[in-house]
């Protein structure tokens, strides 16, 4: 672990960034060990809350993609739900993008023409229906 | 060389200036108002809102829509990595870096395809397009193993205008014309492979054997050679018309990325 907050910040930055290159070359596990780490100095050093945490998991959630497995599906929905706890808090003040999380986190939840868990799915279904108009969000879907 | 090879014209001054807003984006955080204006200008663009740029002026209007927001935070990766590509497709090349691999040579762009290989078998050629050399690869956009793109310095620039002079010229050189009969030898072997699978798969049904007879009767060596030669022109010129486009003007020069 590192020994300061900018050399935590730094490293964790760093694992991001290699992660990021290995994805779309289909290096997935090399990028899950980095993202893995990076996670965990972020929580360590940042909170379990903190919005930094949402990238990272992003990145994670991608890497799972590329996987194309109906289990690595299922992770990635549930880093999902981690991620759309955390977008509830930061975009607060965007709700047309919050709109988009839920659609995303949906769209996690469907493997192929399969859905993981419908009564979930349901859920946040019902959750963006009630959604209000909100930047054009509800017109873009 | 593998797979086919995309060349198109690249405004490189216009990547230098907007290169700290691209490097922005890639940080993923809030905006600065520098890196807003090149996003207004990229979603401005008619090139933005083109077929092959599907959904890419609904992200920047997203970011546009929310400058309080760190990308990071709305924002998923390939997302990011669309808009960086879409930005710099839409500022930096010619017709919005548009292309097509069914006509490899179009008015802004080459692509050597398999007709156009022999390119490949030119030392000159190699050299100059060779897609490994680091120094040469611009780090925007990123594109896994294909769509990362090298440019030409301009000297590379003029030695290729040189080097295509001949190939313009008729008849067609002896050293391209002998490359272009080795290519096509290797190709009749690979077809003559091919037609003997076929047949061998089709043995026991006579409808299917007489149709793949007839499709690949009469294919010879002299016909493929002769395919070849009225490829490698049309080729060598778009080549030379991009060189000189790129030499006319000191920001200009060629891109090229492979489309695996």
């Amino acid at each position: 672990m590192p020994h300061s907050v900018d050399e935590a910040m730094h490293r964790a930055e760093q694992l991001e960034r290699k992660a990021h290159y290995a994805i779309p070359e289909f290096r997935v596990e090399e990028a899950v060990g980095c993202l893995r780490e990076a996670l965990a100095i972020r929580e360590a050093y940042q909170g379990k809350a903190h919005p930094d945490l949402i990238w990272t998991q992003s990145l994670w959630i991608y890497a799972l993609g590329r996987k194309h497995r109906p289990e690595s599906a299922l992770e990635a929905a549930r880093l999902g739900e981690r991620r759309l706890a955390l977008r509830r808090t930061a975009l607060a003040s965007a709700p047309d993008e919050l709109a988009h999380s839920l659609r995303e986190l949906i769209g996690l939840y469907t493997f192929e023409y399969d859905v993981l868990d419908t009564g979930r799915v349901e859920e946040l279904r019902r959750e963006l229906a009630a959604f209000p108009e909100a930047g054009g969000a509800q017109r873009e879907a | 060389m593998a797979g086919e090879r995309l060349i198109q014209v690249i405004d490189i001054g216009r990547f230098r200036a907007i290169r700290p807003a691209l490097d922005e984006l890639d940080a993923a955080r809030a905006l600065g108002l520098e890196s807003h204006a090149v996003l207004q200008e990229a979603a401005a663009s008619p090139f933005a809102h083109s077929k092959s740029r599907l959904g890419f002026a609904m992200l920047v209007g997203r970011i546009l829509r929310h400058p309080e927001l760190e990308l990071r935070v709305f924002l998923e990766p390939r997302e990011l990595d669309r808009v960086i590509e879409g930005v710099m497709h839409v500022l930096c090349f010619e017709n919005g870096a548009e292309s097509s691999l069914v006509t490899p040579v179009g008015p802004s762009w080459v692509v050597l395809d398999r007709a156009l290989a022999v390119f490949g078998d030119l030392d000159w050629f190699r050299a100059i397009f060779d897609p490994n050399l680091e120094e040469r690869q611009l780090p925007y956009p990123r594109g896994g193993f294909e769509g990362r793109y090298s440019v030409l310095s301009r000297e590379d620039l003029a030695r290729v205008a040189a080097a295509l002079q001949p190939l313009l010229d008729d008849p067609i050189p002896t050293e391209i014309a002998t490359l272009l009969a080795t290519r096509a030898d290797q190709r009749q072997a690979q077809h003559t492979q091919d037609v003997e699978q076929l047949q061998s798969i089709a043995s026991h049904i006579p409808e299917v054997r007489a149709v793949v007879e007839a499709l690949y009767a009469g294919s010879s060596l002299d016909d493929l050679v002769l395919v070849l030669s009225q490829e490698v022109r049309p080729g060598a010129e778009g080549l030379a018309r991009l060189a000189a486009k790129a030499l006319s003007r000191e920001e200009l020069t060629l891109a090229h990325a492979s489309l695996l």
